[in-house]
């Protein structure tokens, strides 16, 4: 799934972010209009709306009739509630695909890559159990990084930190020792769209649905997880900033409206 | 009919060219405000060769003393500078003023007034209006007028303008900006030390346990006036000490930072909640002093954050945070240079000058940003380093000093010099990028001396007879004139040179009449001051005393302070005159790094002025500035200016 994103996304990736966004906004909204269409009753879709409309003339024309407008009133909610439930197997099959494009767009858009001469720290946990002080973990960087700290052990939380800077762009590495394995880890110097993957854990069905394509930490390694702070990304469009969740949320409905026109979807 | 369409497209294009690129007829000024350049330096160097821009700019033009403002203190001078006033006409007589009917202090250039109406539902008071900030600087200031004349300007952090007056002008504001507190600065200072003071000049200090590495405290951020009692808004503040190495991990909420021991972080965004769904926003910079033995965290000022601003710092509104995403964060706080920090020994030298480094590499960076669009019009930017380095560093540089040491001498001593050669850097950078053609003024608001010796003016005044105790056998008054006895005072000094008269129908408890009495005090008082002696030099203390009405016109005249009492170098009025103390002693050591001064006589302390015109007037003063300012647009200075242009304009062909 990473990769096919990946090769998605592979004509936006060198440029900015609002491309990309834009891009996959459109599709979204478009694919998912398509299978809204193709898995609801678009037929009785358009006779509860129609159902709707009558009773709001109906509301309108009565005006004057208190217990008219009430009936109507009454008749429209009980319309909606069949318009939700016809809505109801196109949202769950729509459900699916919609996880697994927020899982890869939270991957590219909600960090962005550390730039030259900026600091992250390396947070490192340890499994329950193992002391800091007698089981030390270290740390060295690639070239293009250097670690700017030494280590803070923090045994009360199972926690050791570093700081690290970057010197060149690109996608480095630290290595994490812990007296017996060494774990590789990428650390993104980089202003590309790509996969950022700020946490790693050990293999999981959790893992590898929501932080696909993330490099695992062996089993028998003494780290339960590792993360990398990258700082947050933004969405800048003029007038607000909004985080890529919500970029994403209204440009995506804002096509399919327009789409819905399109397509001739109830 | 042809014709006459094609020749008035051509027009039309050559006017667009002639505008886009900005037209090289238009005038260009650069004006650098460089706070407390002296004279005195300023030519050795330039005898020395080490300040070549300078030199160069002198050559061209003019190098001469600038006559500073009485007093010679920066929110004053600057405000000559802005208005081309003197104090009484722009009403800024000093750092802080009193109100008469109180005899207690208030900030002279700006007042916060909080929403006059709130509703109060539980605990929460809900403002039903706006609270208000307002600069108390009264005039136009020249780039206002310049504004009028729709001529493109930048106002880069002068003093005595916060909030920034103007429109249009590119502004952020400078000396006089508070910080998130609403104070001039307050840096807080972590330790295990079990220091007995927590209140400190400038500071506070937070005596906290380390308990297995942790230490757990909070950060005290702005009074929350939407509670009721506004108790301070806080955040949690944990550090994390490595067992072994020199290195800490500080977290607040949800923002984490690695330290190394000696070592400044980054600028932290701190949010306090004010209620839901609304914050304040501040920035400040980390300084882990020490790990072991004594764990010691230093913590910048909390800064108003220019990406969004609590408070008006620009005009317009939205350019601290064009500025900012252009620069990165930068300090908002008017003085930035964190000199009670070294004062109180929260800091050492090279700390300082490692924090005094940071406001000096951003102003580079604003100045540079706005350099690179400056196609016409006025570029005004103003550089503070200068001023607190050598309120710091004096003592490096005078033997005489009771706080020098030649061992650190030997240091530091070449430290003012060594930013004076930073300053001439920037000049002949700011030079070459606004090109020949350009005008060029650079100019001080004062110059600089020794500030050995505190006077304790109110303690004279006791002395002498004319301002009593309520409680003799102390002997002493604390701040605010706490122990003052006004049914028997004459005269009481607030300020750093200010001095008041008890006058009938001015002061709330005043004894002395308008009219001869007050004119006969006046006098004796100046005589008598002006003989002051100090028995351990035998150097006269006091160089000279000015009458408001001799010195000041304008609409501000009443506001003024009766006498200003200029001091001879060496002596300056101490701290605790200008917050109203009475002292045991009358003249003592200045035993603190604070050790070069201004605040003394006008006729000690000139500023300088470089131009890369020759000027007509001989004897310049800062008030002239304005009206020179103004005359290079072609605009006239207004008539309640008292300066006027120092350029020949006739001579010079505009």
């Amino acid at each position: 799934m990473t990769g096919f994103f990946s090769l998605l996304l592979k004509p936006f990736e060198n440029g900015h972010a609002h491309a990309g966004m834009l891009f996959i906004s459109l599709l979204t909204g478009a694919v998912m209009l398509f299978l809204f269409k193709l898995t609801s009753n678009q037929e009785a879709m358009k006779q509860v709306k129609n159902k709707i409309s009558a009773y709001f003339l109906e509301m309108r024309l009565y005006k004057d009739d208190i217990s008219t407008v009430m009936a109507s009133q009454r008749r429209i909610l009980r319309a909606n509630m069949q318009y939700m439930k016809l809505a109801v197997i196109p949202a769950v099959v729509m459900i699916v695909p919609v996880v697994l494009i927020l899982i890869q767009l939270d991957l590219r858009y909600s960090h962005m890559g550390l730039g030259v001469g900026s600091t992250a720290i390396v947070k490192a946990h340890v499994a329950e159990g193992v002391d800091l002080m007698t089981h030390p973990i270290h740390l060295r960087a690639s070239e293009g990084i250097e670690k700017a700290s030494p280590a803070v052990r923090i045994p009360a939380l199972g926690e050791v930190d570093w700081k690290i800077r970057v010197t060149k762009p690109g996608v480095h590495e630290v290595i994490l020792a812990d007296g017996t394995d060494e774990i590789n880890l990428p650390i993104f110097a980089t202003t590309r769209s790509i996969p950022i993957y700020s946490k790693f854990a050990k293999g999981s069905l959790f893992e590898s649905i929501f932080n696909p394509g993330a490099p695992r930490l062996p089993v028998e390694s003494v780290l339960s997880s590792v993360e990398i702070s990258y700082p947050e990304m933004s969405f800048n469009w003029r007038v607000i900033h909004l985080s890529w969740f919500w970029s994403f949320l209204i440009i995506s409905m804002a096509f399919g409206v327009i789409l819905k026109f399109v397509f001739k979807v109830e | 009919m042809r014709r006459v369409l094609i020749l008035a497209v051509m027009l039309a294009l050559v006017a667009l060219v002639v505008n886009s690129t900005g037209g090289d007829n238009k005038p260009k000024l650069l004006v650098l405000g460089f706070d407390g350049m002296d004279p005195r330096i300023t030519r050795s160097l330039m005898a020395e060769g080490r300040l070549p821009n300078f030199q160069r700019l002198a050559q061209k033009g003019t190098f001469t003393e600038l006559e500073t403002s009485v007093p010679p203190q920066s929110p004053v001078a600057w405000s000559n500078f802005i208005t081309g006033m003197n104090p009484g006409g722009h009403g800024i007589f000093d750092f802080i003023a009193r109100d008469p009917k109180t005899y207690l202090p208030y900030l002279s250039t700006t007042v916060t007034e909080d929403a006059k109406r709130k509703l109060k539902i539980g605990k929460w008071l809900i403002p039903l209006s706006k609270g208000k900030v307002k600069l108390l600087r009264h005039g136009k200031s020249f780039w206002e007028i310049l504004e009028d004349h729709d001529i493109p300007t930048v106002v880069l952090r002068v003093p005595s303008n916060f909030p920034p007056s103007g429109k249009t002008t590119r502004s952020i504001s400078g000396m006089g900006t508070p910080d998130i507190l609403g104070t001039y600065g307050t840096f807080s200072f972590y330790t295990t030390k079990p220091y007995v003071i927590t209140e400190e000049t400038g500071g506070r200090i937070y005596i906290v346990d380390s308990f297995n590495n942790k230490v757990e405290t909070k950060i005290v951020g702005p009074p929350n006036t939407f509670l009721e009692g506004n108790p301070d808004a806080e955040l949690p503040l944990t550090i994390y000490l490595d067992p072994d190495f020199p290195v800490a991990k500080i977290v607040i909420e949800d923002t984490e930072l690695i330290l190394n021991e000696k070592e400044w972080s980054d600028w932290v965004t701190l949010r306090f909640k004010m209620m839901p769904f609304a914050s304040v926003q501040g920035i400040v910079r980390f300084y882990l002093k020490s790990v072991r033995p004594d764990f010691e965290l230093y913590m910048s000022p909390i800064q108003i954050d220019p990406r969004a601003p609590a408070l008006p710092i620009s005009t317009p509104a939205d350019y601290s945070k064009e500025l900012a995403k252009a620069i990165g964060p930068f300090y908002t706080q008017g003085i930035a240079e964190e000199t009670w920090a070294l004062n109180e020994g929260r800091l050492n030298e090279d700390e300082f000058l490692r924090q005094i480094e940071f406001v000096f590499d951003q102003t580079k960076k604003m100045l540079d940003y706005e350099l690179d669009r400056f196609d016409w019009g006025l570029l005004y930017c103003y550089f503070s380093t200068s001023d607190p380095l050598q309120h710091m560093f004096w003592r490096f540089r005078d033997p005489q000093h009771p706080m020098y040491e030649p061992q650190l001498a030997e240091r530091y001593g070449e430290t003012i010099e060594y930013y004076y050669t930073r300053l001439d850097s920037v000049l002949g950078h700011a030079m070459d990028r606004v090109g020949p053609d350009a005008t060029v003024i650079v100019l001080s608001d004062h110059g600089f001396t020794s500030y050995r010796r505190n006077f304790h003016l109110n303690t004279w005044l006791y002395r002498n007879g004319y301002l009593a105790l309520r409680d003799e056998f102390r002997q002493e008054s604390d701040e605010f004139f706490e122990n003052v006895d006004w049914s028997g005072t004459k005269a009481y000094a607030l300020g750093i040179n200010c001095l008041y008269i008890n006058q009938i129908g001015r002061e709330a408890e005043g004894i002395v009449s308008p009219g001869p009495e007050k004119e006969h005090l006046l006098d004796e008082l100046r005589r008598k001051l002006m003989a002051v002696v100090d028995p351990e030099t035998g150097e006269h203390v006091i160089a000279q005393v000015y009458k408001a009405e001799d010195w000041y016109s304008g609409e501000c005249v009443d506001e003024a302070p009766d006498l200003v009492v200029g001091y001879n170098a060496g002596y300056r009025g101490s701290w605790e005159t200008a917050l109203g103390k009475v002292t045991r002693t009358l003249i003592t050591d200045n035993n603190k790094a604070w050790s070069g001064d201004h605040c003394m006589a006008k006729e000690v302390i000139p500023g300088v002025l470089f131009a890369s015109k020759p000027i007509a007037n001989p004897q310049p003063a800062l008030y002239d500035l304005a009206p020179t300012i103004l005359g290079e647009f072609g605009i006239s200075a207004t008539p309640e200016m008292v300066g006027s242009d120092l350029f020949d304009r006739i001579a010079q062909g505009r």
